[in-house]
């Protein structure tokens, strides 16, 4: 029997129930804010649906959602499937080597490759735009995406694999019939991950996304910089709710991997 | 298997360079498509609380014609990112005047055709001809600021305080903290300007002196801000806040406590002025732009709903827009602008180190 | 077996070759050859004219004009005490997480990942409406009558801190968390019947054996901390530079990326050099 302390028994659930509480407050107050009638303090006036009819009245920040889900579909699209390519084909070759090069965007600080990246597009005056931040995204994609699939790969039976070969399968017969099905929770969960990564993502939108490319992010940060009304608040709501049924289909994947 | 021949690695190095080429075609390509598609579309840099992007939809809709606005914080974002572009990639910039100067100097503007504008004669003559482009060759004045200090009048019970820049640099004056410009510039000049009552000419010793007394100052600023002037006063966070005359005004029309004030010694006047970058081959869009945004109602609504003041004659303004010209043409010999008299070395030698303290 | 003939066997290869390219490229691409132009970058003084005439230690010999080091000091100390604050709090929670609770162990794991799914900077401004003046926090304690004014928390250092607190608190719980669910119970329980008090099993066996979690729970928070841009300069009311904030100025609010650069390799150095020397103090403590 273990025995517990009358300290762990007593004051540990409460202290762990203070800190979720204060984990969730903000984002409790950031949501009721959200029907605040008064546009400048943080005060509570009244009641009113009114930004909520903005928000979705206003061209600016469709185009900025727009912009994030372009560049977060393009990034998931690119690193799943350029890693995926990686992990399985250069099982046989030296280029199984660079793998720990990929760990480089997860440790380096982001900051640094956003001003790195900034530098070499200027330099090479390759034009900001959408396209230059589907490169830095889809780039912290592979970050996670490697990893992710070469350790799933590693846990699968070779055997299925060594036995499709024995069988006369091509390598890319292989690849599509067996590996992919068999890695598909993997790909999925990294999918969602890469999206979540890439739609939240602020700093290497902010620097290396030139003129005409505004993301949701950056949206936000630029207005609380400059004055931000409830309009915000009813933006971060929604948003708040699609992560949450993401997070949710996230783990009914991972559930439904366990049980088989 | 480990060694290769000669062949092989030929080969690799060809699939390398596939692949490169492939990126690059990738990396590119906004560059080829807008080549074969002519989309009908401007990009727009400008200063946030400018221009507003849900009316100008109006102006999509009318012509056809797409906008694409982004935002510089402050002019030297601005500076930074055309002259990283070399003027590509944007078409109507609204930089403020010292930027007009100094994009006018590397040749980041196009000169404008003044044949294809139509409301040269709307425009208030005193806005003409200033020192960052006589004869506007590049550029036309929009809308103008001014730096005043703005205040709540609940913290002044006694009664409204005399105008000077002592409200700001000298803590006796002020009870509670006080919010002041987040921009290098700006809050340097102004600083020198108190102290010495110019910005010409500034000796290094007369920096230092800047720079002790903004280091001193740091100890009762609540913020650094160049857009959040109008909340730190009307939530009571600040009774005092150095800010431009669109933030306080925007406060003041808002909250009837609030009250702006223009320093005796004089005060810093900015204009914004609507320009071309020099690569932008969208000639006739954008002079059609430029007009549309010169239009009478346009910049009313812009002058309207982020309380600035217009450079064009006969635009309907409210009430408290006359009441503060007036109060402002009062004190209009004494208007400096923010030139460009400080080095890059010497700006960072004082706000790096007031930042780090 | 079609596998057996060599050239068969080379033209595997090269398809292999050919197929798993494309990703490592991506990689030196985007990744380590922007990080090798910020080092080159560092060591010149503009870009007109060929490289060698612009090479200089310049760069490098201004940073020790201005008070750079001050500003990297004070990232490491926010770095370090985020990630040691970070533990504090986390690790009772991990604690009660894995090895108290039974039934609703998903439910507050789900609950605990919510916050870090969603984006950054929106729970960054809902912090906002708790540290105002006029914010939830200053009214409840008005309320209750603790404090006779409203604490000045926002716009200063105070904020800063406690907003990271939060906002990394799931790195540091996660992986204490796992690694205290891959304990072995039974020397819990060995322990406790050889005699031992709650606090000592704790002491000697809990503790000892999520090292790992903690350690890496720790790097996880301090080296993104010590770059950390965002909420340094939302909630700090522009009166701090840190050197994510300061690598910003340099590159986008000045001409001068050669000292920018210079900055922030001499930063990333930094960041190693610290990073490794906690990881050896780590070593001889816990070893």
């Amino acid at each position: 029997m273990i025995v517990k302390s009358r300290f762990s028994h007593y004051v540990l659930p409460i202290f762990v129930m203070m800190v979720y509480l204060m984990l969730y407050a903000p984002i409790i107050v950031l949501v009721v804010f959200s029907f605040n009638s008064n546009p400048l303090s943080y005060q509570w006036q009244g009641f009113t649906l009114g930004w909520y009819k903005e928000l979705f009245k206003s061209v600016e920040i469709f185009g900025a959602l727009k912009n994030s889900l372009i560049v977060a579909f393009s990034a998931v699209f690119l690193s799943v499937t350029l890693g995926l390519l990686y992990v399985f084909y250069s099982a046989s070759s030296f280029l199984n080597r660079l793998f720990v090069f990929f760990y480089g965007s997860l440790v380096a600080p982001e900051i640094v490759l956003a001003v790195g990246m900034l530098s070499f597009f200027t330099f090479f005056a390759i034009p900001l735009g959408i396209i230059t931040l589907i490169v830095g995204h889809t780039l912290i994609g592979l970050g996670y995406v490697v990893p992710l699939i070469k350790a799933r790969l590693s846990e699968i039976d070779y055997r299925l694999i060594e036995a499709s070969l024995d069988l006369g399968a091509t390598q890319n017969q292989t690849f599509v019939k067996i590996v992919i099905p068999l890695l598909y929770p993997a790909i999925v969960s990294s999918a969602l991950l890469v999206f979540i990564v890439s739609f939240d993502d602020f700093l290497i939108s902010f620097f290396c996304s030139g003129a005409s490319t505004l993301t949701l992010p950056m949206y936000i940060f630029s207005v609380i910089k400059s004055g931000a009304t409830p309009v915000v608040n009813a933006l971060s709501t929604l948003m708040l709710l699609i992560s949450g049924l993401l997070i949710v289909f996230l783990t009914s994947i991972r559930v439904k991997t366990k049980v088989f | 298997m480990n060694a290769f021949s000669f062949k092989q690695i030929v080969a690799r190095l060809m699939i390398i360079g596939f692949w490169g080429s492939v990126i690059l075609l990738f990396l590119f390509s906004p560059r080829l498509l807008k080549f074969f598609r002519k989309e009908r579309s401007l990009t727009v840099f400008t200063f946030p609380m400018v221009l507003d992007a849900d009316f100008l939809a109006k102006f999509e809709k009318e012509t056809g014609v797409k906008l694409h606005i982004s935002y510089y914080e402050n002019n030297d974002e601005l500076l930074v990112k055309l002259r990283e572009t070399k003027g590509r990639g944007y078409d109507i910039v609204i930089p403020s005047d010292y930027a007009v100067e100094l994009l006018i100097k590397e040749g980041l503007l196009k000169k404008l055709d003044k044949s294809k504008l139509t409301f040269l004669s709307a425009i208030d003559p005193i806005f003409l001809n200033l020192y960052f482009d006589p004869n506007n060759e590049y550029s036309f004045p929009y809308l103008w600021e001014i730096y005043n200090i703005g205040f709540n009048k609940n913290a002044f019970k006694a009664g409204v305080p005399e105008a000077s820049w002592d409200l700001v640099f000298d803590q006796k004056r002020v009870k509670g903290r006080i919010g002041m410009m987040n921009n290098a510039r700006e809050a340097i000049l102004l600083a020198a300007y108190a102290l010495f009552g110019t910005i010409d000419n500034l000796t290094s010793e007369q920096l230092q002196q800047v720079k002790t007394l903004l280091i001193k100052q740091k100890k009762w600023v609540e913020a650094y801000t160049d857009l959040r002037s109008d909340y730190l006063l009307v939530s009571g966070t600040c009774p005092i806040a150095v800010g431009m005359s669109g933030e306080i005004w925007h406060a003041a029309r808002f909250d009837e406590n609030i009250d702006f004030l223009i320093p005796k010694e004089g005060t810093f006047l900015v204009v914004d002025s609507i320009a071309l970058a020099a690569k932008s081959r969208k000639q006739d869009m954008a002079y059609a732009f430029i007009n549309y945004l010169f239009k009478s109602e346009v910049v009313s609504h812009h002058a309207n709903r982020y309380s600035l003041f217009p450079a064009t004659k006969n635009v309907k303004l409210p009430d408290f827009f006359v009441k503060s010209m007036a109060k402002i043409k009062k004190s209009e010999k004494k208007m400096n602008f923010f030139r460009n008299v400080l080095s890059e070395k010497q700006l960072n030698d004082i706000w790096i180190e007031l930042k780090a303290n | 077996m079609k596998s057996n003939s060599a050239k068969a066997e080379v033209a595997k290869r090269d398809r292999s070759f050919f197929m798993a390219v494309p990703a490592a490229l991506w990689q030196f691409l985007f990744l380590y050859i922007p990080l090798l132009f910020i080092v080159g970058l560092s060591f010149l003084k503009s870009l007109d004219g060929s490289i060698f005439k612009n090479f200089t230690l310049h760069n490098y010999r201004e940073l020790f004009d201005l008070p750079f080091l001050k500003i990297i000091l004070r990232s490491f100390a926010l770095a370090f005490f985020n990630a040691f604050f970070c533990f504090l709090i986390s690790y009772p929670v991990a604690y009660f997480l894995a090895l108290r609770v039974k039934r609703m162990k998903n439910l507050l794991l789900f609950f605990l990942a919510l916050p870090f799914w969603t984006n950054f900077i929106v729970q960054v401004y809902a912090w906002f409406f708790i540290l105002d003046r006029h914010g939830l926090l200053n009214n409840a304690l008005l309320k209750i009558g603790i404090v006779s004014r409203p604490l000045h928390i926002l716009n200063t250092s105070a904020a800063i801190y406690i907003v990271m607190l939060f906002c990394y608190l799931p790195f540091m719980v996660m992986p204490i968390f796992t690694s205290l669910s891959k304990m072995d119970k039974f020397l819990l329980e060995a322990s406790s019947d050889l005699g031992a008090t709650p606090w000592q099993t704790f002491y000697s066996i809990t503790f000892p054996m999520s090292m790992a979690g903690v350690k890496t729970g720790f790097f996880l928070v301090f080296i993104p901390s010590f770059g950390e841009f965002v909420i340094p300069s939302l909630l700090g009311g522009g009166k701090f530079m840190f050197v994510g904030s300061m690598i910003s100025y340099f590159f986008l609010e000045t001409k001068n990326v050669f000292l920018g650069s210079a900055f922030t390799l001499f930063s990333v150095l930094f960041l190693v050099c610290a990073a490794l020397g906690i990881y050896w103090i780590f070593k001889k403590l816990f070893n």
